[in-house]
């Protein structure tokens, strides 16, 4: 990242950020990008499951984020309200190009071992490949509905905190807890129906 | 899945325990967990079961992408950024279109709305689903709110048409959780459904006179 000027301080905020990225500089957006583009991934991803759909939905993302700053009102973080705008944008290219069937089907691929990195240790699935346990989850996933999953991912994957997530949905934090509840009520029991445990 | 899911947490909500793993709770609420736990010790097994599906998705995450496809992305935010926005004279147009896409909400409510007036009825909730989800619905937006920066002349005829107010919340709906009776509006048009093709996307309705395809 480019050193900033005294109005945009070495470590500036993301508000400070945002005020350069108004007053036409360059490096302000390129690192407010750095700061958040592994959380838009990891939840755009997580809503789509395809890669390069992630990628689009996390450019479309941060174009209408900065495009519409004023509908931005700092009552939320610039976070929060960005990752609302990623997950609107990764919900709407699903239904456009239809949801990527990247997970295996009921029962097959588990432990056929694709370069997937050793086993997740101290798991009650011990013994799946971490690609297949991958898999699974994002089977389970693709299980819930569209709010749950939404809720869901943004906490587990994005690492927001209940009221976080409550900001970026625009709901309550009781309905962040009840979504979460059945959200892992059906996850739970999906696994334990594949793999006997959990 | 614990037997603790049902009657006997009556003192206790059930969401509170999974708040309770994730470390959401505040000292007050833990307290209350703790006794309860206390109280009910074979209910541990299912917080630890909550923290083993959240440490199972943290330890299987999604890897982000190499230096170079976030170069290119951001290369390609950047061009986005630099195109041309829509020129001030399209905003007459727009906030016509915006008005369209209001009237459109209105007529899509009070189409699918039955004679009865009881449209919340008419959505089939799963058992399963917390009550508040039922009843969220989509904001109603003004025409303020809504830009339509570009579109196909052949999809406004896709579009409803119809009047404001809506006084009552948006729903949108797939095709096989509606149910519309051929009953004409104030000014006697019928609604033509558009069906998705995709299963569980929305179904537009617009209402035209010379309509035939109703159902």
């Amino acid at each position: 990242m480019a050193a900033f000027t005294a109005s945009c301080p070495p470590v500036p905020s993301d508000e400070q950020l945002l005020a350069c990225f108004a007053a036409g500089r360059r490096e302000a957006l390129e690192e407010l990008f750095r700061r958040y583009r592994a959380p838009a991934y990891r939840v755009a991803h997580r809503l789509l499951g395809h890669e390069a759909d992630a990628l689009d939905a996390v450019q479309e993302g941060f174009v209408k984020a900065l495009t519409h700053l004023d509908s931005f009102r700092g009552q939320s973080s610039f976070k929060t309200w960005l990752l609302r705008v990623v997950s609107n944008a990764a919900l709407d290219l699903g239904r456009q190009r239809g949801r990527r069937e990247t997970v295996s089907l009921p029962g097959a691929g588990l432990g056929d071992g694709d370069a997937g990195g050793p086993a997740v240790p101290d798991n009650p699935t011990r013994g799946l490949e971490r690609a297949d346990l991958r898999r699974l989850l994002d089977e389970a996933l693709a299980t819930l509905p569209e709010a749950q999953r939404r809720t869901f991912v943004l906490h587990a994957d994005a690492g927001l905190s209940y009221r976080e997530v409550a900001d970026v949905l625009g709901i309550s934090i009781g309905t962040v807890m009840s979504r979460l509840y059945y959200a892992r009520q059906k996850l739970r029991a999906f696994l334990a129906e594949r793999t006997g445990s959990l | 899945m614990s037997a603790h899911d049902g009657e006997d947490r009556d003192d206790l909500p059930p969401e509170w325990l999974a708040a309770y793993a994730d470390g959401e709770l505040t000292p007050a609420e833990c307290r209350r967990v703790e006794c309860w736990l206390a109280e009910h010790p074979e209910a541990r097994a299912d917080v630890e079961a909550q923290r083993r599906l959240a440490r199972l998705f943290e330890e299987t995450g999604v890897a982000v992408p190499g230096e170079e496809q976030w170069s290119d992305a951001l290369a390609a935010v950047q061009r986005n950024l630099a195109a041309p926005r829509v020129r001030p004279a399209d905003w007459r147009r727009r906030i016509a279109l915006g008005a369209a896409a209001l009237a459109a909400a209105a007529a899509l409510l009070l189409a699918l709305v039955p004679n009865d007036r009881s449209p919340r009825n008419s959505v089939p909730v799963s058992e399963d689903e917390p009550q508040d989800m039922a009843e969220e619905a989509w904001p109603v937006v003004s025409a303020d709110d809504v830009q339509i920066l570009s579109m196909d002349d052949r999809d406004r005829g896709a579009l409803v048409v119809g009047e404001p107010p809506v006084n009552e919340p948006l729903q949108l709906l797939a095709a096989d959780e509606v149910q519309v009776n051929k009953a004409p509006d104030w000014q006697g048009r019928v609604g033509r459904l558009h069906t998705p093709q995709e299963p569980g996307a929305p179904v537009i309705m617009s209402l035209s006179p010379d309509s035939d395809e109703d159902r």
